[in-house]
């Protein structure tokens, strides 16, 4: 399944893809991708709703740690395939609309 | 004196963002359904510690200024979840005299795969709801006499798959037959389906369905047996797709003009 493409989303995409076993939390992902903190969790719950990640609670005792426990999220196996042809479409889709653009040289008629 | 003061109100400020920080993260969990309160209240305040100053401001900021969009992602996984039982992937371990018709995930809690689950039921013979072991409302207000220990399954099977359909119409107004017919195929296996949605566009209907898992062997047989429907164009499960089948050549009638 495919969802429409996005700057934040192809950069959270290549991020998870480097290392798709990788648990990451939310914050980790904000900055590894280099997007607005906010702005990555409907994309966190975009990518849970559509199967391509799974989250669960870190297994910690607060107390002996002494923070919270935090929420991590996780690639799919199908999330791997999934996002790998998004990224490749996008790739796709970037390298038509620049050939499209590319300035033809020549003597004008 | 006026730096002084200047400088005072800046170690005030300072001190006061993690409060500041933690009141846009309360009012940005405000606007989220309250199913999914608990969870993002507890995700975004575990993400908030390690930040301090001007940046757990403006993070903050930003999350409550993007909890509106993240409101609108979470009601369409509500309304997907209700879609998409998820019945096989809970094995329950309870007693043998009770059978449970349908399981439900608790919107409450709203357990993953990996969450340690219990098993609440409503009425014996009726409705079960797959809790997490912490989940509050289970230990606050639900009788623990209703409540069984249960797990994942190992296989992870999924409950339920969308299977769709498409044909060419022609003329329009064939669609509820077309339908009929699909119907029928299901029936013939004893497969029970539920259409999602139906929808016809450049003289190609397409239908969709949610299947409850009959197995790998039924499902290829339901989907051969929607192909061999006249007209079928292509008929998919998520994952796979199965391809456009080769119209068989018609033979040609005699000329009218040998008569």
């Amino acid at each position: 399944m495919a969802i429409k493409n996005s700057a934040p989303l192809l950069r959270l995409l290549d991020v998870l893809l480097q290392d798709p076993t990788k648990e990451y939390f939310g914050l980790e992902l904000a900055d590894a991708a280099g997007i607005h903190t906010g702005t990555i969790y409907p994309q966190l719950a975009r990518l849970e709703q559509l199967g391509w990640l799974t989250s669960a609670w870190e297994e910690i005792n607060e107390r002996e740690i002494g923070r919270r426990r935090r929420r991590y999220y996780r690639m799919t196996g199908e999330g791997v395939s999934a996002a790998r042809d998004q990224v490749a479409r996008a790739a796709a889709d970037a390298e038509r609309r620049n050939r499209r653009l590319r300035p033809v040289i020549g003597r004008a008629s | 004196m006026l730096p002084l003061f200047l400088g005072y109100v800046a170690i005030e400020l300072h001190a006061s963002t993690g409060i500041l920080a933690r009141l846009l993260v309360s009012l940005a969990v405000r606007t989220l359904p309250g199913r999914n309160r608990a969870r993002y209240r507890e995700e975004w305040l575990a993400e908030l510690e390690p930040q301090s100053g001007a940046a757990a401001l403006l993070w903050a900021g930003s999350v409550l200024f993007t909890a509106p969009k993240l409101t609108v992602v979470l009601r369409r996984t509500s309304a997907k979840a209700a879609d998409v039982d998820q019945v096989a992937k809970v094995q329950l371990r309870l007693g043998a005299d009770l059978t449970i018709d349908r399981v439900v995930i608790a919107y409450c809690c709203a357990p993953t795969t990996r969450d340690p689950i219990v098993v609440y039921v409503a009425k014996a013979g009726t409705k079960a709801s797959v809790h997490r072991r912490d989940c509050v409302q289970l230990l606050l207000s639900l009788p623990q006499a209703r409540q069984y220990e249960a797990f994942w399954s190992a296989h992870g099977l999924p409950a339920t798959v969308r299977l769709s359909a498409s044909r060419e119409v022609s003329p329009l107004g064939t669609g509820i037959a077309w339908l009929e017919e699909i119907a029928g195929a299901f029936r013939g296996l004893g497969i029970s389906a539920r259409l999602v949605r139906a929808n016809g566009r450049s003289n190609v209907a397409t239908a969709e369905f949610i299947v409850e898992w009959p197995g790998e062997r039924l499902i290829d047989a339901a989907v051969d047996s929607l192909m061999g429907l006249p007209g079928m164009r292509r008929v998919q499960t998520p994952g796979r797709a199965t391809p456009r089948p080769q119209r068989p050549k018609q033979a040609r009638g005699p000329d009218p003009g040998d008569r």
